[in-house]
């Protein structure tokens, strides 16, 4: 049975149940509402934004559920991204938090990591100062404060 | 514009995402990551990585300069006050860093705490000038009192005031003001694992007892007593019984311990959640089947050696023992073996039918039969990296009654997915002729040797003929007929090691080391190096397409390629071979180097392929391959 998501700006979105299910917030409702036919409004949403969620829960609609692989040894923290999100996630910026901002909001777990870590790359080899200017973020430290965290913190240095 | 950089849950998110040196960066870009970041930067500390070492040897370097310097402590210490609640787990292998997490009491919230192998003092404390004042007998007196003003007041109960004993001191060697720091950090250590009790993981090394004091086993216990959650104990310093550890943790599931070789392997009840122990003590069949018994779970053991006595135990009386229930142990790791061994081995091993791994230092071909009847499930078969020296010069061979063993063992257990034991040779060239015997084989990492060589006369001949039209002389032809022989076996070998067409690890070589004063007890410990001595491997395979390396090309899923510290005779052509046809390369070991200056020729062509092997496959990893400990044959 098709569920109807509803967008911030009023757009209808008509998908299969499975595929919606993919947001555990969706499945709650569902669960919680039973069976019903109404639109289910997501006021954080845009249509843009919405579209290109639906599209990644369509692809993974099939997916096993994940088993959270919490690993509390840093060095094994892996930033490996299937191909097919790999392209999924190349987009603008912009879009890419939204992305991230719906999958947080909607608690699609799966899409939350590949947005995070698709971050975390394009953070990797940067500087602070150029990871400021890709993210458009100003510099808000003291000259004492940036040396105390440097003093402090150096020991994660990789050299 | 984009404004969810600011949200913290996201910044988080991005956060699990990176390592140590990528969160070092980020928590530099604004407040509110650094806010973030922060926590998750301090979560797992591990002083052997990353800038830990260096910047501890710059402070040290600063003392050592200008002795009145504190400016490492007072770094180590207010970094971890600060950040000391964040820890949770915690592995440290620098006194400097135990110093002053012992000192701030800020951790509070460890679940992990590994102390590793430490040097036994950091900042080395100077002693106070008026102590030199004092007559000899003075200074004794003052000893003692210093001692029990640092230990007084001792911990949290009176009934533990006797728990320490003060280690007899040098006072040449170490100043008194060090040893107060000293036992400070005996006392604030057993605080600090009594105010942990989320503690999970534990490890106690030896090196603790260097600088520590003497700490009493009723102590220890009444200290893990309050640890509850811990599981995973790794003790080489306190000397204490199994059994007794298991009374006060009954939910252990690792107990790892070298000291006491005293250890009855014998349990007071039954541990249900024990699941690995690693014991370097011996065992009789008896005490043996009986901690199985106790230990219903076991999954992988570890002992000494099987301890033969007088009224060893009968298959009745095992049968009896073991209740027709036999054990779940999957792998089971056996030091040294004796005479009797194998009487024992019949004993105990029908009632491990689900052993999969063996981890062996000794393997007699007597012992082998019991094995292969019994653990028809194996699947993987390792070794120490300690061997005995079989050849080291060409046509000199010693004896050595562990001679085919291994061949005999690999040839009954066709199951085999694993053989990792460099510190052995597959030395019998008829096991090759089993095709297709380990049709499972991802892992072959053991040296393969007893292959022809040319006697030394009929080498200096070869070289000259070598690529020569002829015709030759009856000793010329008598050293290419001998040279023909060589490669044609060669050859064979290689075609045999390329039909393992699962193979991802083949490994056939390491950096062998001649060891002097070592015996099988001490399993290579305690020996010294025989510097400048390397043992040549000449019986080994040669590893170019001239004696047959492309039989190796079915090899499609080969991932690591080793061949350090044998005569490969492998040269630019044959790298290039290897680039082109094993495409899922990803390391090799024989060509890494440790140093940065090359010194002597084997350097400069190590250098020199290395060099080739970039060009052709950067993304191939070279890595240094394991040491293997070469032992004289007693």
């Amino acid at each position: 049975m098709p569920v109807i998501l509803v967008s911030s700006d009023n757009q209808d979105f008509k998908v299969d149940k499975e595929v919606a299910e993919r947001s555990i917030l969706i499945k709650n409702m569902l669960e919680d509402v039973g069976e019903s036919d109404s639109p289910i409004p997501l006021p954080n949403v845009t249509a843009a934004v919405l579209t290109k969620v639906i599209e990644y829960c369509e692809h993974h609609r099939n997916d096993p559920v994940q088993v959270p692989e919490e690993t509390d040894d840093p060095r094994k923290r892996s930033n490996d991204i299937e191909e097919w999100d790999m392209k999924f996630m190349q987009v603008d910026q912009e879009m890419l938090f939204e992305i991230i901002l719906a999958a947080n909001y909607l608690d699609i777990k799966p899409l939350l990591d590949v947005g995070c870590k698709t971050v975390a790359n394009i953070i990797k080899g940067k500087t602070p100062e150029e990871i400021r200017k890709a993210f458009n973020i100003v510099n808000d430290f003291t000259p004492e404060e940036e040396a105390q965290i440097k003093k402090e913190n150096e020991w994660a240095e990789d050299r | 514009m984009v404004v969810s950089t600011d949200i913290p849950e996201i910044i988080h998110h991005i956060g699990t995402h990176l390592d140590p040196p990528h969160l070092y960066t980020s928590m530099q870009v604004c407040r509110s990551w650094n806010n973030v970041l922060v926590p998750l930067l301090w979560t797992s500390i591990d002083d052997s990585n990353y800038s830990w070492n260096r910047i501890l040897d710059s402070f040290l370097e600063e003392r050592r300069m200008n002795p009145s310097d504190s400016s490492g402590g007072e770094w180590a210490r207010g970094v971890f006050l600060k950040y000391g609640h964040l820890i949770q787990h915690l592995h440290i292998t620098r006194r400097e860093v135990l110093d002053a997490v012992c000192g701030m009491h800020a951790c509070t919230l460890l679940k992990t705490l590994k102390v590793g192998k430490m040097e036994p003092t950091g900042f080395q404390e100077l002693e106070h000038e008026w102590m030199y004042d004092l007559s000899p007998e003075e200074q004794q007196e003052m000893v003692e009192v210093r001692w029990t003003d640092a230990m007084g007041n001792i911990v949290d109960s009176i009934t533990f005031q006797q728990a320490f004993v003060p280690r007899s001191q040098d006072l040449r060697m170490v100043t008194l003001a060090q040893q107060e720091v000293d036992w400070e950090v005996t006392k604030e250590f057993w605080r600090l694992l009594r105010e942990n009790w989320g503690l999970q993981v534990l490890r106690l090394d030896e090196s603790l007892g260097m600088f520590m004091d003497h700490v009493s086993s009723e102590y220890f216990v009444e200290t893990l007593r309050l640890l509850e959650d811990l599981t995973d104990l790794e003790n080489d310093f306190v000397d204490i019984d199994l059994a007794v550890v298991l009374e006060v943790l009954p939910g252990l599931k690792r107990y790892t311990k070298f000291t006491n070789l005293y250890d009855p392997l014998s349990l007071t009840q039954p541990a249900r959640r024990l699941t690995h122990v690693e014991l370097k003590t011996s065992a009789t069949c008896h005490k043996l089947l009986q901690f199985l018994k106790d230990a219903p779970n076991l999954v992988s053991l570890s002992i000494r050696h099987l301890k033969h006595t007088m009224n060893w135990c009968t298959p009745e009386e095992a049968e009896a023992l073991m209740d027709d229930t036999p054990s779940q142990l999957q792998r089971l790791q056996i030091g040294t073996f004796e005479i009797h061994s194998r009487l024992l081995l019949e004993t105990v091993l029908p009632w491990m039918p689900n052993l999969t791994t063996l981890h062996l230092t000794q393997l007699y071909p007597g012992l082998v039969r019991s094995f292969v009847h019994h653990c028809s499930e194996l699947t993987t078969i390792e070794g120490s990296n300690v061997g005995p020296i079989l050849q080291v010069t060409p046509g000199r061979w010693q004896e050595n009654h562990e001679t085919g063993a291994l061949e005999e063992m690999i040839k009954g257990c066709p199951n085999l997915v694993k053989i990792d034991w460099i510190g052995r040779t597959l030395n019998d060239t008829s096991l090759w002729d089993y095709v297709g015997v380990w049709p499972n084989l991802t892992f072959l990492r053991c040296q393969i040797g007893g292959l022809k060589t040319l006697p030394v006369e009929y080498e200096a001949i070869w070289k000259q003929i070598k690529g020569l039209p002829g015709p030759f002389r009856h000793q010329e032809n008598k050293a290419l007929q001998l040279q023909e022989s060589i490669r044609r076996e060669q050859r064979l070998v290689l075609s045999r090691i390329g039909s393992l067409r699962n193979l991802r690890t083949l490994d056939i070589g390491a950096d062998f080391r001649l060891h002097k004063n070592t015996t099988w007890a001490n399993c290579g410990q305690g020996g010294t190096w025989a510097y400048g001595k390397r043992p040549k491997m000449y019986d080994c395979l040669r590893l170019s397409l001239e004696m047959g390396l492309d039989e190796l090309a079915r090899l499609k899923d080969l991932e690591v390629f080793g061949f350090e510290g044998i005569e490969h005779e492998i040269e630019e052509a044959d790298l290039g071979w290897i680039c082109e046809n094993w495409r899922r390369l990803k390391v090799m070991r024989g060509l890494f180097s440790g140093h940065l200056l090359a010194e002597t020729e084997e350097d400069l062509k190590k250098a020199r392929l290395q060099d080739a092997m970039r060009k052709l496959r950067p993304d191939v990893v070279h890595e240094p391959s394991g040491v293997c400990i070469m032992v004289p044959l007693s």
